[in-house]
């Protein structure tokens, strides 16, 4: 399986509490659907298989408890992951980036989830 | 003319106009591909992404860029890419400048990257980073 670098992670912040901790997992969530769904719109059309095979991992004990990781699994039919070459293109395919677009995209609106959350 | 024209441009001035690259990467600097039969190594940069910086007014104050520049080479090992990979990081981290257009505000590097594949027979190696670029055009 090839992880593409696309990670969210943030900052602990558990001096804040308990109720403050599961109101950030619900951002992280929130964040980590609305990137995996842009990233689904933007990325390669072409099968379908890309796209679909966007998915969330965490949060959990993996992530920390409070980050997500966004994961593209796409596989050709020989088994070799191949969205990091999409991503970030080869010696004859220019670079169709996905990942990246739709991080930046959806980006000043967590940042602003969390400036409401401590106003 | 958008932002990321004035970033490819000021990026693609800044490399190429380097005489100490040109020598570690003689097959130039190209934006998203490289032709075919070009000598190697050749440096390739790519747009990855953006998002735009407002203030009140909804006053776009510029754009904040990814850009992925990389060093390609046809050899199996990333060796004879080290020394481009690292003079492409001289000429873009922590920098800043202008181009036709605009003006890069600053330039640091993000992350590094590291991409092996084998297409035609070749072995390719690509070596470089992700830029992050704040640009305002004129």
């Amino acid at each position: 399986m090839l992880r593409t670098n696309t990670v969210l992670k943030f900052d602990r912040t558990g001096a804040f509490g308990g109720s403050i901790a599961a109101f950030r997992i619900k951002n992280v969530n929130d964040a980590a659907e609305k990137i995996r769904d842009k990233w689904a719109e933007l990325a390669p059309q072409d099968s379908g298989d890309y796209a679909d095979s966007i998915v969330i991992r965490g949060p959990g004990s993996a992530t920390g408890y409070t980050g997500a990781f966004i994961i593209a699994e796409a596989e050709n039919q020989r088994g070799a992951p191949y969205p990091t070459f999409v991503e970030y293109g080869t010696r004859f395919a220019p670079a169709q980036p996905a990942a990246r677009p739709a991080a930046d995209a959806i980006r000043n609106s967590y940042i602003d989830s969390f400036r409401n959350m401590l106003r | 003319m958008s932002e990321s024209q004035v970033s490819a441009r000021w990026l693609h001035d800044t490399l190429s106009g380097d005489a100490t690259l040109a020598g570690y990467a003689p097959g130039g600097v190209w934006d998203s591909q490289a032709p075919e039969n070009v000598d190697y190594p050749v440096v390739v940069i790519g747009w990855q992404g953006e998002f735009d910086v407002y203030v009140v007014g909804a006053a776009r104050v510029m754009a904040s860029q990814a850009w992925l520049v990389k060093a390609v080479g046809d050899e199996a090992s990333f060796d004879v890419l080290y020394d481009a990979a690292s003079r492409i990081d001289v000429l873009l981290h922590d920098t800043s400048g202008t181009a036709t257009g605009g003006t890069v505000f600053a330039s640091t590097r993000e992350r590094g990257m590291r991409l092996d594949e084998l297409a035609r027979g070749v072995p390719y190696r690509h070596l470089g980073g992700v830029y992050r670029l704040l640009t305002q055009k004129s």
